[in-house]
Protein backbone atom coordinates (compact mmCIF):
# COMPACT_ATOMS: atom_id res chain seq x y z
CA UNK A 1 0.00 0.00 0.00
CA UNK A 2 1.00 3.72 -1.26
CA UNK A 3 -0.67 5.77 1.57
CA UNK A 4 -2.80 5.42 4.50
CA UNK A 5 -4.85 8.39 6.27
CA UNK A 6 -4.83 8.17 10.12
CA UNK A 7 -7.46 10.53 11.63
CA UNK A 8 -6.73 11.09 15.01
CA UNK A 9 -8.25 12.60 17.77
CA UNK A 10 -6.93 12.86 20.66
CA UNK A 11 -3.79 11.41 22.77
CA UNK A 12 -6.30 9.26 24.41
CA UNK A 13 -6.71 7.13 21.65
CA UNK A 14 -3.39 6.06 20.69
CA UNK A 15 -3.44 2.68 21.89
CA UNK A 16 -5.78 1.60 19.84
CA UNK A 17 -4.43 3.51 16.60
CA UNK A 18 -0.68 2.28 17.42
CA UNK A 19 -2.21 -1.54 17.88
CA UNK A 20 -4.02 -1.45 14.72
CA UNK A 21 -1.24 0.23 13.00
CA UNK A 22 1.27 -2.30 14.02
CA UNK A 23 -0.67 -5.48 14.05
CA UNK A 24 -3.20 -5.85 11.76
CA UNK A 25 -2.33 -3.09 8.76
CA UNK A 26 -0.01 -3.71 6.13
CA UNK A 27 2.75 -1.40 6.31
CA UNK A 28 2.43 1.20 3.65
CA UNK A 29 4.79 3.22 2.31
CA UNK A 30 3.41 6.79 3.98
CA UNK A 31 0.66 7.62 6.57
CA UNK A 32 -0.94 11.09 6.71
CA UNK A 33 -1.81 11.97 10.51
CA UNK A 34 -4.89 14.02 10.45
CA UNK A 35 -6.38 16.06 12.98
CA UNK A 36 -9.26 17.93 12.53
CA UNK A 37 -10.51 20.64 15.25
CA UNK A 38 -14.02 21.26 15.27
CA UNK A 39 -14.13 24.86 15.24
CA UNK A 40 -17.42 24.69 17.53
CA UNK A 41 -16.00 22.21 20.31
CA UNK A 42 -17.91 19.22 21.01
CA UNK A 43 -21.50 21.00 20.54
CA UNK A 44 -23.90 19.27 17.30
CA UNK A 45 -24.15 22.81 15.87
CA UNK A 46 -21.85 22.49 13.48
CA UNK A 47 -24.31 19.94 11.67
CA UNK A 48 -26.36 22.68 11.35
CA UNK A 49 -23.61 25.07 9.42
CA UNK A 50 -23.72 25.25 5.44
CA UNK A 51 -20.73 25.42 3.47
CA UNK A 52 -20.45 29.99 3.43
CA UNK A 53 -21.26 29.56 7.37
CA UNK A 54 -18.65 27.64 8.18
CA UNK A 55 -15.94 29.75 5.76
CA UNK A 56 -17.26 33.00 6.93
CA UNK A 57 -16.19 31.46 10.52
CA UNK A 58 -13.17 30.47 9.52
CA UNK A 59 -12.70 34.11 8.61
CA UNK A 60 -13.88 35.54 11.70
CA UNK A 61 -11.59 33.11 13.82
CA UNK A 62 -8.27 33.90 11.83
CA UNK A 63 -5.81 35.21 13.85
CA UNK A 64 -7.44 34.68 16.78
CA UNK A 65 -6.94 33.55 20.24
CA UNK A 66 -9.14 30.90 20.13
CA UNK A 67 -7.57 29.73 16.35
CA UNK A 68 -4.44 29.69 18.12
CA UNK A 69 -4.79 27.60 20.82
CA UNK A 70 -6.99 25.04 18.48
CA UNK A 71 -3.53 25.15 16.15
CA UNK A 72 -1.58 24.15 19.27
CA UNK A 73 -3.91 21.81 20.46
CA UNK A 74 -3.95 19.89 16.94
CA UNK A 75 -0.04 20.41 16.66
CA UNK A 76 0.37 19.13 19.86
CA UNK A 77 -1.97 15.82 18.64
CA UNK A 78 0.21 15.25 15.78
CA UNK A 79 3.54 15.56 17.54
CA UNK A 80 2.98 12.66 19.48
CA UNK A 81 1.83 10.43 16.99
CA UNK A 82 3.72 11.20 14.86
CA UNK A 83 6.61 10.49 17.00
CA UNK A 84 5.52 7.60 18.20
CA UNK A 85 5.05 6.15 14.54
CA UNK A 86 8.81 7.27 13.07
CA UNK A 87 10.22 5.90 16.10
CA UNK A 88 8.82 2.62 14.98
CA UNK A 89 9.74 2.35 11.39
CA UNK A 90 11.11 3.45 8.22
CA UNK A 91 7.43 5.29 7.03
CA UNK A 92 7.27 8.29 5.94
CA UNK A 93 4.70 10.48 8.23
CA UNK A 94 2.85 13.71 6.93
CA UNK A 95 1.11 15.33 9.49
CA UNK A 96 -1.89 17.90 8.59
CA UNK A 97 -3.87 20.37 10.93
CA UNK A 98 -7.64 20.76 9.31
CA UNK A 99 -10.53 22.68 10.61
CA UNK A 100 -14.08 22.60 10.62
CA UNK A 101 -16.56 19.58 9.67
CA UNK A 102 -14.76 16.19 11.20
CA UNK A 103 -16.08 13.78 8.78
CA UNK A 104 -16.30 16.03 5.47
CA UNK A 105 -12.34 17.17 6.22
CA UNK A 106 -11.78 13.45 6.77
CA UNK A 107 -13.01 13.21 3.30
CA UNK A 108 -11.64 15.69 1.76
CA UNK A 109 -8.12 14.71 2.88
CA UNK A 110 -8.31 10.91 2.16
CA UNK A 111 -9.45 12.12 -1.44
CA UNK A 112 -6.83 14.90 -1.98
CA UNK A 113 -3.74 12.74 -0.61
CA UNK A 114 -5.07 9.48 -2.66
CA UNK A 115 -5.32 7.19 0.86
CA UNK A 116 -6.37 3.57 0.18
CA UNK A 117 -7.26 3.38 3.55
CA UNK A 118 -8.53 5.38 6.35
CA UNK A 119 -7.96 4.63 9.58
CA UNK A 120 -10.30 6.02 12.34
CA UNK A 121 -8.84 6.43 15.65
CA UNK A 122 -11.77 7.87 17.72
CA UNK A 123 -12.57 5.22 20.46
CA UNK A 124 -15.57 7.46 21.85
CA UNK A 125 -15.90 4.84 25.11
CA UNK A 126 -18.67 6.71 26.68
CA UNK A 127 -21.71 9.13 27.16
CA UNK A 128 -21.50 11.80 24.61
CA UNK A 129 -18.19 11.06 22.98
CA UNK A 130 -19.46 7.93 21.93
CA UNK A 131 -22.39 9.44 20.40
CA UNK A 132 -20.10 11.71 18.37
CA UNK A 133 -17.71 8.94 17.55
CA UNK A 134 -20.39 6.49 16.26
CA UNK A 135 -22.28 8.96 14.46
CA UNK A 136 -18.83 9.98 12.81
CA UNK A 137 -17.78 6.75 12.07
CA UNK A 138 -21.48 6.15 10.11
CA UNK A 139 -20.89 9.03 8.46
CA UNK A 140 -17.26 8.36 7.16
CA UNK A 141 -18.45 4.63 6.51
CA UNK A 142 -20.90 5.83 3.97
CA UNK A 143 -19.47 8.12 2.02
CA UNK A 144 -15.58 6.62 1.96
CA UNK A 145 -14.39 5.60 -1.24
CA UNK A 146 -11.73 3.31 0.54
CA UNK A 147 -11.93 0.62 3.20
CA UNK A 148 -12.41 1.91 6.60
CA UNK A 149 -10.69 0.59 9.34
CA UNK A 150 -11.89 2.10 13.14
CA UNK A 151 -9.62 1.46 15.52
CA UNK A 152 -10.14 -0.40 18.83
CA UNK A 153 -7.96 -1.41 21.89
CA UNK A 154 -9.53 -4.81 22.72
CA UNK A 155 -9.53 -4.71 26.76
CA UNK A 156 -11.68 -3.48 28.93
CA UNK A 157 -14.86 -1.10 28.11
CA UNK A 158 -14.49 -2.36 24.87
CA UNK A 159 -15.09 -6.07 25.28
CA UNK A 160 -17.61 -5.85 28.57
CA UNK A 161 -19.73 -4.05 26.09
CA UNK A 162 -19.66 -6.65 23.40
CA UNK A 163 -20.51 -9.15 26.02
CA UNK A 164 -23.61 -7.76 27.04
CA UNK A 165 -24.78 -6.74 23.86
CA UNK A 166 -25.20 -10.49 22.98
CA UNK A 167 -27.18 -12.29 25.60
CA UNK A 168 -29.41 -14.61 23.20
CA UNK A 169 -27.23 -18.24 21.82
CA UNK A 170 -27.36 -18.48 18.23
CA UNK A 171 -26.97 -21.45 16.16
CA UNK A 172 -23.90 -21.86 14.62
CA UNK A 173 -22.88 -24.97 12.60
CA UNK A 174 -19.53 -25.98 10.89
CA UNK A 175 -19.50 -25.72 7.22
CA UNK A 176 -22.11 -28.17 5.66
CA UNK A 177 -20.20 -30.72 3.48
CA UNK B 1 -2.49 -11.08 13.98
CA UNK B 2 -3.86 -13.75 14.76
CA UNK B 3 -7.25 -14.16 13.87
CA UNK B 4 -9.54 -12.21 11.23
CA UNK B 5 -13.68 -12.68 10.93
CA UNK B 6 -14.70 -12.23 7.61
CA UNK B 7 -18.74 -11.82 7.78
CA UNK B 8 -20.17 -12.21 4.07
CA UNK B 9 -23.22 -12.66 2.05
CA UNK B 10 -24.75 -12.63 -1.33
CA UNK B 11 -24.16 -9.03 -2.02
CA UNK B 12 -21.83 -7.66 -4.63
CA UNK B 13 -20.53 -5.40 -2.09
CA UNK B 14 -19.39 -8.00 0.08
CA UNK B 15 -17.00 -8.78 -2.94
CA UNK B 16 -14.78 -6.06 -1.72
CA UNK B 17 -13.53 -7.53 1.41
CA UNK B 18 -11.71 -9.61 -0.92
CA UNK B 19 -9.35 -6.92 -2.60
CA UNK B 20 -8.89 -5.52 0.92
CA UNK B 21 -7.98 -8.73 2.53
CA UNK B 22 -5.06 -8.35 -0.73
CA UNK B 23 -3.85 -5.37 -0.19
CA UNK B 24 -4.77 -3.44 2.84
CA UNK B 25 -4.07 -5.70 6.25
CA UNK B 26 -1.44 -8.37 7.28
CA UNK B 27 -1.31 -11.98 6.92
CA UNK B 28 -3.48 -13.06 9.39
CA UNK B 29 -2.54 -16.86 11.10
CA UNK B 30 -6.11 -17.92 10.47
CA UNK B 31 -9.30 -16.73 8.66
CA UNK B 32 -12.68 -17.40 9.81
CA UNK B 33 -15.13 -16.90 6.95
CA UNK B 34 -18.81 -16.17 7.84
CA UNK B 35 -22.28 -16.37 6.42
CA UNK B 36 -24.86 -15.69 9.01
CA UNK B 37 -28.34 -17.21 6.65
CA UNK B 38 -31.14 -14.17 6.90
CA UNK B 39 -34.23 -16.91 7.98
CA UNK B 40 -36.46 -14.67 7.15
CA UNK B 41 -35.37 -13.12 3.89
CA UNK B 42 -34.99 -9.35 3.58
CA UNK B 43 -38.13 -8.72 5.44
CA UNK B 44 -37.97 -6.32 8.68
CA UNK B 45 -39.78 -9.21 10.72
CA UNK B 46 -36.95 -10.27 11.95
CA UNK B 47 -36.11 -7.16 14.23
CA UNK B 48 -40.00 -7.46 15.71
CA UNK B 49 -38.79 -11.32 17.15
CA UNK B 50 -38.17 -11.37 20.83
CA UNK B 51 -35.80 -14.76 21.96
CA UNK B 52 -39.10 -17.18 22.01
CA UNK B 53 -39.70 -16.39 18.76
CA UNK B 54 -36.66 -16.82 16.96
CA UNK B 55 -35.82 -20.29 18.55
CA UNK B 56 -39.65 -21.20 17.55
CA UNK B 57 -38.94 -19.91 14.10
CA UNK B 58 -35.87 -21.76 14.01
CA UNK B 59 -37.06 -24.82 15.44
CA UNK B 60 -39.82 -24.87 12.38
CA UNK B 61 -37.86 -24.38 9.94
CA UNK B 62 -35.24 -27.15 10.94
CA UNK B 63 -35.52 -30.36 7.86
CA UNK B 64 -37.75 -27.81 6.01
CA UNK B 65 -37.11 -27.18 2.28
CA UNK B 66 -36.42 -23.72 2.68
CA UNK B 67 -33.70 -24.64 5.23
CA UNK B 68 -31.82 -26.67 2.87
CA UNK B 69 -32.11 -23.75 0.22
CA UNK B 70 -30.80 -21.54 2.59
CA UNK B 71 -28.06 -24.17 3.57
CA UNK B 72 -26.96 -25.09 -0.15
CA UNK B 73 -27.32 -20.91 -1.18
CA UNK B 74 -24.38 -20.77 1.92
CA UNK B 75 -22.18 -23.58 0.96
CA UNK B 76 -22.47 -21.79 -2.04
CA UNK B 77 -21.25 -18.69 -1.03
CA UNK B 78 -19.14 -19.74 1.37
CA UNK B 79 -17.11 -22.00 -0.93
CA UNK B 80 -16.86 -19.03 -3.53
CA UNK B 81 -15.17 -16.93 -0.91
CA UNK B 82 -12.85 -19.77 0.57
CA UNK B 83 -11.51 -20.50 -2.89
CA UNK B 84 -10.57 -16.87 -3.64
CA UNK B 85 -9.50 -16.37 -0.12
CA UNK B 86 -7.18 -18.69 0.14
CA UNK B 87 -5.90 -18.39 -3.82
CA UNK B 88 -5.24 -14.28 -2.45
CA UNK B 89 -3.58 -15.23 1.25
CA UNK B 90 -2.82 -18.59 0.95
CA UNK B 91 -3.99 -18.69 4.57
CA UNK B 92 -6.06 -21.76 6.61
CA UNK B 93 -9.92 -20.66 5.99
CA UNK B 94 -12.83 -22.12 8.42
CA UNK B 95 -16.09 -21.17 7.60
CA UNK B 96 -19.15 -21.01 9.91
CA UNK B 97 -22.86 -20.84 9.32
CA UNK B 98 -25.23 -18.86 11.33
CA UNK B 99 -28.85 -17.51 11.84
CA UNK B 100 -30.74 -15.33 12.57
CA UNK B 101 -29.72 -11.56 13.22
CA UNK B 102 -26.69 -11.07 11.22
CA UNK B 103 -25.17 -8.73 13.37
CA UNK B 104 -25.65 -10.56 16.51
CA UNK B 105 -24.42 -13.61 14.60
CA UNK B 106 -20.79 -11.83 13.56
CA UNK B 107 -20.57 -9.75 17.25
CA UNK B 108 -20.67 -13.52 18.43
CA UNK B 109 -18.62 -14.95 16.48
CA UNK B 110 -16.13 -11.96 17.41
CA UNK B 111 -16.45 -12.41 20.96
CA UNK B 112 -16.53 -16.37 21.35
CA UNK B 113 -13.68 -17.30 18.27
CA UNK B 114 -11.46 -14.53 20.25
CA UNK B 115 -10.84 -12.65 16.73
CA UNK B 116 -8.42 -9.64 15.88
CA UNK B 117 -10.45 -7.97 13.18
CA UNK B 118 -13.73 -7.89 11.68
CA UNK B 119 -13.84 -7.22 8.05
CA UNK B 120 -17.49 -6.82 6.10
CA UNK B 121 -18.57 -5.60 3.34
CA UNK B 122 -19.89 -2.13 3.32
CA UNK B 123 -23.82 -2.16 3.51
CA UNK B 124 -25.86 -2.19 0.71
CA UNK B 125 -25.45 0.84 -1.57
CA UNK B 126 -28.88 1.71 -2.82
CA UNK B 127 -30.79 2.82 -0.35
CA UNK B 128 -33.91 1.12 -0.31
CA UNK B 129 -31.91 -1.98 0.35
CA UNK B 130 -30.04 -0.17 3.29
CA UNK B 131 -33.52 1.05 4.79
CA UNK B 132 -35.09 -2.20 4.99
CA UNK B 133 -32.20 -4.02 5.78
CA UNK B 134 -30.41 -1.82 7.97
CA UNK B 135 -26.63 -1.29 8.26
CA UNK B 136 -24.83 -4.30 9.68
CA UNK B 137 -21.60 -2.79 9.29
CA UNK B 138 -23.16 0.64 11.41
CA UNK B 139 -24.58 -1.89 14.00
CA UNK B 140 -21.14 -4.25 14.18
CA UNK B 141 -19.18 -1.07 14.22
CA UNK B 142 -20.66 -0.02 17.54
CA UNK B 143 -20.81 -2.48 19.25
CA UNK B 144 -17.76 -4.55 18.60
CA UNK B 145 -15.12 -4.11 21.28
CA UNK B 146 -12.22 -4.69 18.68
CA UNK B 147 -11.38 -3.28 15.27
CA UNK B 148 -13.65 -3.48 12.60
CA UNK B 149 -12.97 -3.33 8.68
CA UNK B 150 -15.85 -1.52 6.02
CA UNK B 151 -14.23 -2.73 2.75
CA UNK B 152 -14.48 -1.02 -0.21
CA UNK B 153 -12.51 -1.33 -2.99
CA UNK B 154 -10.72 1.90 -3.93
CA UNK B 155 -13.40 3.56 -6.57
CA UNK B 156 -12.19 6.20 -8.59
CA UNK B 157 -14.99 7.44 -10.12
CA UNK B 158 -18.64 6.88 -8.65
CA UNK B 159 -21.80 8.22 -10.79
CA UNK B 160 -24.60 9.73 -8.67
CA UNK B 161 -27.53 8.04 -10.60
CA UNK B 162 -26.98 4.91 -12.42
CA UNK B 163 -28.88 3.10 -15.48
CA UNK B 164 -31.11 1.52 -13.49
CA UNK B 165 -32.50 4.69 -11.85
CA UNK B 166 -33.05 6.15 -15.57
CA UNK B 167 -34.94 2.86 -16.53
CA UNK B 168 -36.93 3.48 -13.64
CA UNK B 169 -37.46 7.22 -14.19
CA UNK B 170 -38.26 6.66 -18.10
CA UNK B 171 -40.30 4.08 -17.34
CA UNK B 172 -42.42 6.08 -14.66
CA UNK B 173 -42.09 8.95 -17.62
CA UNK B 174 -43.54 7.02 -20.41
CA UNK B 175 -46.46 5.63 -17.96
CA UNK B 176 -47.35 9.08 -17.07
CA UNK B 177 -47.36 9.95 -20.70
CA UNK B 178 -49.58 7.41 -21.22
CA UNK B 179 -51.80 7.59 -18.48
CA UNK B 180 -52.33 11.63 -20.00
CA UNK B 181 -53.30 10.67 -23.32
CA UNK B 182 -55.57 7.81 -22.55
CA UNK B 183 -57.33 10.44 -20.07
CA UNK B 184 -57.58 12.89 -23.46
CA UNK B 185 -59.02 10.09 -25.28
CA UNK B 186 -61.34 9.27 -22.96
CA UNK B 187 -62.23 12.54 -22.51
CA UNK B 188 -62.57 13.39 -26.08
CA UNK B 189 -64.52 10.60 -26.31
CA UNK B 190 -66.65 11.19 -23.92
CA UNK B 191 -67.38 14.78 -24.98
CA UNK B 192 -68.65 12.97 -27.93
CA UNK B 193 -71.27 11.28 -26.10
CA UNK B 194 -74.86 12.77 -26.54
Amino acid sequence: MKKVLIAVDDTKDSTAVFSVFNNLVRPPEEVVLLNVQGLEGKSMMIDMLGDAEISTLKECLEGSEHMEMLERESMRILDYYRKEMENGGLIRVKAMSRFGITSDEILKVADEEGAELIIMGFSGRKGLDRLIAGRLSKDIEKSARVPVMLARHPEGAGKQGLEKAVPQPLVLKEELS
Amino acid sequence: MKKVLIAVDDSRTSREVLSTCASAIRQPEEVLLLHVQRLEGRSLMIDMLGEAEMSTLKESLRETEHKRDLDRKSVEILSWYRKKLERLIRVPVRTLVGEGRPAEGILKVAHDEDVDLIILGKSGKKSLDRLITGSVAAEVEKRAGIPVMTARRRVVCEEPYSWTDAYAAVSALTIVVLGLLLLGFVMQHGSLLP
